[in-house]
């Protein structure tokens, strides 16, 4: 295994890849199953995955690889397509080879028992096999080699000296066929071949290791031996005369039929070309994260840099500052960029999920994924995966009807789940729609005021907005489990968090008996956010850049108190106004001087803060987990002076007043 | 030393076989990815070797093989084959490959194959 040890890494990322691509043949086998070029992918892909396996050493893989492919073969020659029953062991032996590519990754052995897989799919092919006993009849005829000469070599070799070439194979060659008839061809293109063991007729189902070939040659004995050595995997070649000369006279060679021509190795050194083939690269995905880190630090650099030169008189540096800004900024772009994947890595699993789900509920999705090529920053694909499936099980689970439910409603049976990613601003918009049955206010209602969050009053005078807002409630859906589907004790509160976390938000839209939507908005990337300092009580805040809508000087505008509540009245709307001091731990400060209008939750809110020190690029770190819960604070970031400013969590400041 | 050109659809594979030809003192003058590119690579670039996987997309080793003896019917080819291939390895064989390694292959098996090649 030291051997291979370097390759690992890349074999759990083709092999995952490759795991992704069979997920999605396989289901899109079982829609169409009589479409021969996905049946060609399935069995070119398992084919690649058994080398890899087997070159790894991972032999449980390889078996069961190995076996998928036979019955792939066997399925390619077949009409009709497959059966639902052979899919599912299919799906099933994906799903273990996935497990065994885990088990690799964390522990290094490949833990996967193929055996039982490897029965239920022979029982797949055995009804053909039996159908058509023709196919392979794969018997060794050439059990025990006869070193014997045929008895009309005499009459054969009219008088010429004829040489015997014994060549014995290595005891694990590859395939002995193939060796013997390399081995056969050469010798016949060095004289001509009287007989040989084993006979034209027997080289392609030749399993032993010795060859022998009687022949007539004006080569010598030694020269002889040596081309059938020269054949890879030949241990050992012997000669010795089978027949004496009867005259002096070699005889004339007749002109050999079927041996490939011994080709003159011809040096003529073409120029060199540089063209190479392969123009990607594969990056291990810890080093983009250092990049990204490197590049954060060195924008903090930069800063430091600026802010110093603004106090200095040095002739020069400010142009000096000016290019260093500018290469500084093309090179983060590019970091960017290297960072940025498509979305597809994550949606590219969901035909699979969906296609288990809607069997298990008996239901007919079409799905459809729309802009699988948008691209995202590679962290905030890898955390997406879990809040899209909560999504889509909810969809499958509760959105959509069952097909006598549909026709019922005059929909068509097969209801439609879209999946769809594409760029909005600074945002990455995914969304998850469902042409289902839509939320009932009403029954939201009456499960919240069984739940407690709202009183029976308010829930009289439900509407939609309001009651796909208490879908997200932590305490709506943690108490019944009502199916192994969506249910969990998990809710839509931990879809939201988890979104959060990405610095993202989550809403959802409804139409009673057309369907739901759920909308996730994520920044293109994490690490560095553009922002706007602000000062609250003499502590530096950061309030995302793409969460402002302008900034008021608070002396201009005016501010009501309404039910006890501050609240700031613009031309366009009245919106709670915040004191980010008080928000924070602080007192509240009067002397506010400026307004920041941020969107938070789907509302606009005002943060009343005391000074502004204008926009920066914050590289931004995590905050502890016990100081970030109910903190209203989606992170961190040092500023160039050492000081460190705290991430204001719009989503969370507008909760607060909601 | 050699100038090889190294086909395979896998990229952890060509890394295999990449190495252990770079070790082995040879150059890995390109890779290709499928059949056809392995055609347009041989012609332009002219090896004095190629590795050919044979169960590629877009067009197989074995297609790519017989257009690489057409260009050059001297043209030096290891066949890469896994097990259960034997039959397209004998085809590829008699269409003129030079020798073949079966994955898993270990890395002083490719390199002979090689060398004997180039004997």
């Amino acid at each position: 295994m030291d051997e291979t040890a370097e390759y690992l890494p890349m074999f759990l990322a083709e092999g995952r890849e490759h795991l992704q691509e069979l997920n999605l043949a396989v289901v899109r086998i079982e829609e169409t199953p009589d479409d021969q070029a996905t049946v060609d992918e399935i069995f070119r892909i398992a084919h690649s995955l058994k080398g890899m396996s087997a070159t790894m050493g991972f032999a449980g893989m390889a078996a069961l690889t190995h076996e998928m492919e036979d019955v792939f073969e066997l399925l390619r020659q077949r009409k009709g397509g497959l059966e639902r029953s052979a899919v599912d062991v299919l799906l099933e032996c994906l799903d273990a080879l996935e497990a065994a590519v885990d088990a690799i990754e964390s522990s290094g052995a490949e833990a996967i028992t193929p055996d039982p897989l490897i029965a239920r799919l022979r029982t797949l092919v055995r009804d053909d096999e039996e159908a058509a006993p023709a196919a392979s009849a794969e018997e060794s005829t050439s059990a025990g080699v006869l070193f014997e000469p045929p008895a009309d070599l005499s009459e054969l070799a009219q008088g010429r000296r004829v040489v015997q070439v014994h060549a014995t194979l290595v005891a694990d060659a590859s395939i002995p066929s193939v060796r013997a008839y390399m081995i056969l061809s050469t010798l016949a293109g060095l004289g001509e071949t009287l007989a040989c063991r084993p006979g034209p007729e027997e080289v392609e189902t030749f399993t032993g290791s010795d060859i022998v070939a009687w022949l007539v040659s004006d080569r010598t004995d030694a020269e002889l031996a040596e081309a059938a050595a020269s054949v890879a995997e030949v241990e050992d070649a012997q000669t010795s005369e089978a027949v004496a000369d009867a005259a002096i006279d070699a005889g004339e060679t007749l002109p050999e039929a079927t041996a490939p021509a011994a080709a003159e190795p011809s040096k003529a050194a073409a120029p060199r070309s540089a063209n190479h083939g392969s123009s990607t690269v594969r990056v291990d995905a810890e080093r983009l994260d250092q990049l990204m880190h490197a590049m954060g630090e060195l924008v903090l650099h930069r800063t430091h840099v600026e802010g110093l030169a603004a106090h200095a008189d040095v002739p020069g540096l400010p142009q000096a500052l000016q290019a260093l800004t500018r290469t500084s900024h093309a090179l983060q772009a590019m970091v960017m960029q290297v960072r940025m994947i498509p979305v597809e890595a994550v949606l590219l699993r969901f035909p699979r999920l969906v296609r288990d789900l809607s069997v298990k509920l008996s239901k007919q999705v079409e799905l459809e994924l729309i802009g699988k090529d948008t691209e995202l920053d590679r962290s905030v694909v890898d955390s997406l995966g879990d809040p899209l499936v909560h999504l889509i099980r909810n969809s499958l689970d509760h959105g959509l009807e069952t097909p006598e439910e549909r026709r019922a409603a005059g929909k068509p049976e097969t209801g439609r789940l879209e999946i769809s990613a594409r760029h909005a601003g600074g945002n990455v918009v995914i969304s998850v729609s469902d042409d289902g049955r839509g939320i009932d206010p009403a029954r939201v209602a009456k499960k919240a005021v069984e739940r407690g969050l709202i009183t029976p009053e308010a829930a009289e005078a439900i509407d939609m907005a309001r009651a796909t807002e208490l879908l997200f409630h932590p305490g709506f859906s943690t108490a019944d489990v009502t199916s192994d589907i969506s249910g969990r004790g998990v809710g839509m509160d931990a879809v939201r968090v988890a979104i959060r976390g990405l610095g993202g938000e989550v809403t959802m839209t409804s139409v009673q008996g057309e369907g739901t939507t759920s909308e996730i908005r994520l920044p293109l990337t994490l690490a560095i956010m553009a922002a706007l300092l602000v000062q609250a009580d003499g502590r530096a805040f950061a309030i995302p850049l793409d969460r402002i809508e302008r900034t008021v000087r608070l002396a201009d505008q005016t501010v009501r108190s309404v039910a006890g509540r501050r609240m700031l009245v613009m031309p366009d709307g009245v919106m709670p106004l915040v004191c980010a001091s008080e928000q924070y731990g602080g007192s509240r400060t009067e002397n506010a001087a400026f307004g920041v209008l941020i969107r938070g939750n789907g509302q606009r809110i005002a943060f009343a803060v005391s000074a502004m020190d204008g926009q920066r690029e914050l590289v931004t770190r995590p905050l502890p987990p016990e100081v970030a819960d109910g903190s209203a604070l989606s992170g961190a970031a040092v500023l160039s002076d050492g000081q460190i400013a705290l991430i204001v969590d719009c989503d969370a400041v507008a909760e607060g007043v909601a | 030393m050699a100038r090889v050109l190294v086909v395979d659809d896998a990229a952890f594979m060509r890394k295999m076989v990449s190495d252990a030809l770079t070790k082995a003192g040879h150059e890995v003058i390109a890779e290709a990815t499928n059949g056809q590119e392995a055609v347009d690579q041989f012609q332009a670039l002219k090896p004095d070797l190629a590795t050919l996987d044979i169960t590629m997309p877009e067009k197989d080793g074995l297609t790519a093989l017989g257009e690489i003896m057409s260009l050059d019917p001297n043209a030096r080819v290891i066949m890469c084959s896994a097990l259960g291939q034997e039959s397209k390895v004998m085809e590829s064989i008699k269409l003129g490959a030079r020798d073949f390694v079966v994955k898993p292959f270990k890395a002083d098996r490719v390199q002979e194959a090689v060398a004997k090649a180039l004997a």
